[in-house]
């Protein structure tokens, strides 16, 4: 016989509306956490492209995911010359206003020095690049193959449209020629070149070098020789993948991680305030069955497996009532939502523990009672 | 016979703004396995008092209490050894029902073997085996509200035979229904009687006083009068107690 469930029935209205007042404060973490890894996979998704074991940046910094890393050209065959490298890659990456049909938008170009066309790419349709002029974007920036792209002074055309390739702030990336990205780079509107002689300056902005370089290690050799080896040299730093990666998680969105914390953790003590409120509010309810439980004699387990059980059931309802919540609202959101299982198990795991605080009040509420008030 | 409760000299004494009031003051009472008694007194005597000690409710504070071969005092024993006490040898029945209001007639029946830990399957025999011996096999799916007070009180007496108790306490069980439903009560409890469980009556209802084997009367806290009702086997109904009727 389970009391509890018998006990729910008499007032469902009540119990249902409470755990739909969980369910919502469930799908609010849940969404919370979903954005967050949302932004994560985003933020890692172009150095996991990349998917280089070495980035070797300018010294004194910790590449270009995190502040402006600037090498020179030639580093890329020093770098290639190192014994264990099976290849390096220049690596130029730089944030350019583009107006597509009128609209200008921010998005970060990715220079491909061909003939390494950026086969690493997640291309979705279209091809890749095969000549200057042509440039591959996200498909977020908007404009279909064929359409044409203005930034910097040129006028490229869309060949190939990639998926997922975005910053954490939501602009798309694209790839273009090494020759473009520095033409771009090295571009001045004509009004800036004019002041810029006014004003006794006769810098152009001569195209910047490169951000990084990066490298893959031959298979077999060890990846720790080559990075004592480029460690030694005092113009770089060396970054391995996992060393990148952290960095643009902690780095980059140490803040964000905080404040979603700190959204979970306020979501969870109004969780807990709820379940507090309603389960004591059962319990007082119930205060008469509880004497009368115990003046027959009744082990205290009973009574607190009759508390537990209704908060383990308002807990489950919760649950399932926000997965269901987050499913609905999520494909309205304008970001990715991740919830993957980690984040489910995580959340559901603190409506649980939030859950059984919230039980407390009530258990101690239910010891305090004593078998003669069945009686009064 | 063995008794089944054996209260002796027993003394309960409660102090209420600096004044010690004797409720009890060395009442001594037994009740015999299979044997129905009624305690009656005045308002205030301490009948109720008396129930809550013999029901390890209330601890007095001189005397000795033994209820199923248990001594309760002046022994001490843990809150968890005196729930065993109450579920497995004592059932309880009061003024009002005091069923659980979200549960069916059987399910509150059942209740009692739950508690005790019985099999679900063993317990639901018992409890319709029981209600229906009480007269309410048709209304074992029914909530309490639904019921009237007598088959409400039936139902709490179904409820206090479940576990086959060595002992009955009932305070004033008749108090709310009307003369034949009280009756009724009562005779379901002497059927109890009769299958050998020690019943103990308090009531006021002096015209069911031919059901009890004796009559116990209480005034101020001392047991005034204990004699044989007029069920005890050979005796004529003119024994009265009205010199010790309530006040
Ligand atoms: N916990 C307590 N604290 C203080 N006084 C109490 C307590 N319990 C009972 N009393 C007092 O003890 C006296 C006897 O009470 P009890 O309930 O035993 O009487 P009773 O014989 O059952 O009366 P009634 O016929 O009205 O039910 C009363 O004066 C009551 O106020
Ligand atoms: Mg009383």
């Amino acid at each position: 016989m389970n009391l509890a469930i018998r006990d729910i029935g008499r007032s469902a209205a009540r119990f249902l509306l409470t755990a739909f007042g969980i369910g919502l404060l469930t799908s609010g973490s849940l969404v919370m956490q979903g954005i967050y890894r949302g932004i994560v996979t985003d933020a890692t998704k172009l150095v996991r492209t990349v998917d280089a074991d070495l980035w070797v940046v300018e010294a004194g910094t910790t590449g270009p995911f995190a502040e402006t890393s600037r090498v020179p050209r030639s580093l890329a065959d020093r770098v290639a010359a190192v014994p264990g490298i099976e290849a390096a890659r220049a690596f130029a990456l730089a944030s350019e206003t583009v107006t597509t049909g009128g609209r200008r938008q921010t998005a970060s170009l990715l220079s491909l020095d061909l003939p390494d066309d950026g086969g690493w790419l997640p291309l979705q349709s279209g091809r890749l690049l095969r000549s200057a002029g042509e440039i591959v974007t996200d498909a977020s920036l908007g404009v279909p193959i064929g359409g044409a792209v203005a930034v910097g002074g040129e006028m490229l055309t869309v060949v190939g449209l990639m998926e997922g390739m975005v910053e954490p702030s939501g602009d798309p990336m694209a790839a273009v020629t090494a020759a473009d990205f520095r033409r771009i780079q090295a571009y001045r509107p004509p009004e800036a070149v004019e002041l810029a002689r006014a004003g006794g300056d006769s810098s152009t902005g001569e195209g910047a070098g490169l951000s990084a370089v990066t490298a893959s290690v031959q298979p077999g050799r060890s990846l720790a020789e080559v990075l004592d080896r480029i460690r030694t040299w005092p113009d770089v730093a060396v970054l391995t993948r996992d060393d990148q990666l952290s960095l643009v998680i902690n780095g980059r969105l140490e803040r964000l991680r905080k404040q979603i914390l700190l959204f979970t953790g306020l979501l969870s003590v109004i969780t807990a305030a709820v379940v507090t409120v309603t389960i004591y509010a059962m319990t007082v309810e119930k205060q008469h069955t509880i004497a009368l439980l115990k003046l027959m004699g009744a082990r205290d387990i009973i009574v607190l497996r009759l508390i537990l059980d209704q908060t383990g059931l308002l807990a489950l309802s919760g649950i399932a009532l926000g997965f269901w919540i987050e499913a609905t609202v999520a494909p309205l959101f304008p970001r990715r939502i991740v919830v993957d299982t980690g984040a489910a198990l995580q959340v559901s795991a603190i409506v649980v523990v939030t859950c059984l605080i919230g039980s407390v009040a009530g258990i101690w509420r239910a010891s305090r009672i004593d078998a003669r008030e069945a009686l009064s | 016979m063995t008794a089944v409760l054996t209260i002796d000299r027993v003394s309960r004494v409660f102090e209420s703004g600096g004044e010690r009031i004797a409720v009890l003051d060395g009442a001594s009472l037994t009740v015999a396995a299979g044997e129905m008694v009624a305690l009656k007194g005045p308002s205030g005597s301490g009948k109720s008092t008396l129930l809550l000690i013999a029901g390890a409710l209330d601890r007095p504070d001189d005397g000795t209490v033994t209820v199923a071969g248990m001594r309760l005092f002046p022994d001490r024993h843990p809150e968890s050894a005196l729930r065993a006490l109450r579920r497995r040898a004592i059932g309880f029945v009061f003024q009002k029902a005091n069923l659980v209001p979200f549960l069916t007639a059987a399910e509150n029946v059942e209740l009692a073997r739950f508690i005790d830990g019985a099999p679900r399957g063993e317990a639901r025999v018992r409890a319709r085996e029981l209600l229906t011996t009480l007269g309410l096999g048709e209304r074992l799916g029914s909530l309490p509200s639904r019921l009237s007070g007598g088959e409400q009180q039936r139902v709490a007496v179904a409820r206090a035979l479940a576990n086959r108790p060595a002992l009955i306490l009932a305070d004033e069980p008749t108090a709310a229904l009307d003369g034949a439903r009280g009756r009724q009560v009562l005779e379901l409890l002497k059927g109890a009687a009769k299958t050998g469980v020690g019943v103990l009556v308090v009531t006021h209802d002096d015209r069911a006083l031919d059901l009890f084997d004796r009559v116990v009367s209480i005034a101020d806290g001392k047991i005034v009068r204990d004699g044989e009702g007029s069920a005890a086997a050979g005796r004529s109904k003119a024994v009265t107690f009205s010199d010790t009727e309530q006040s």
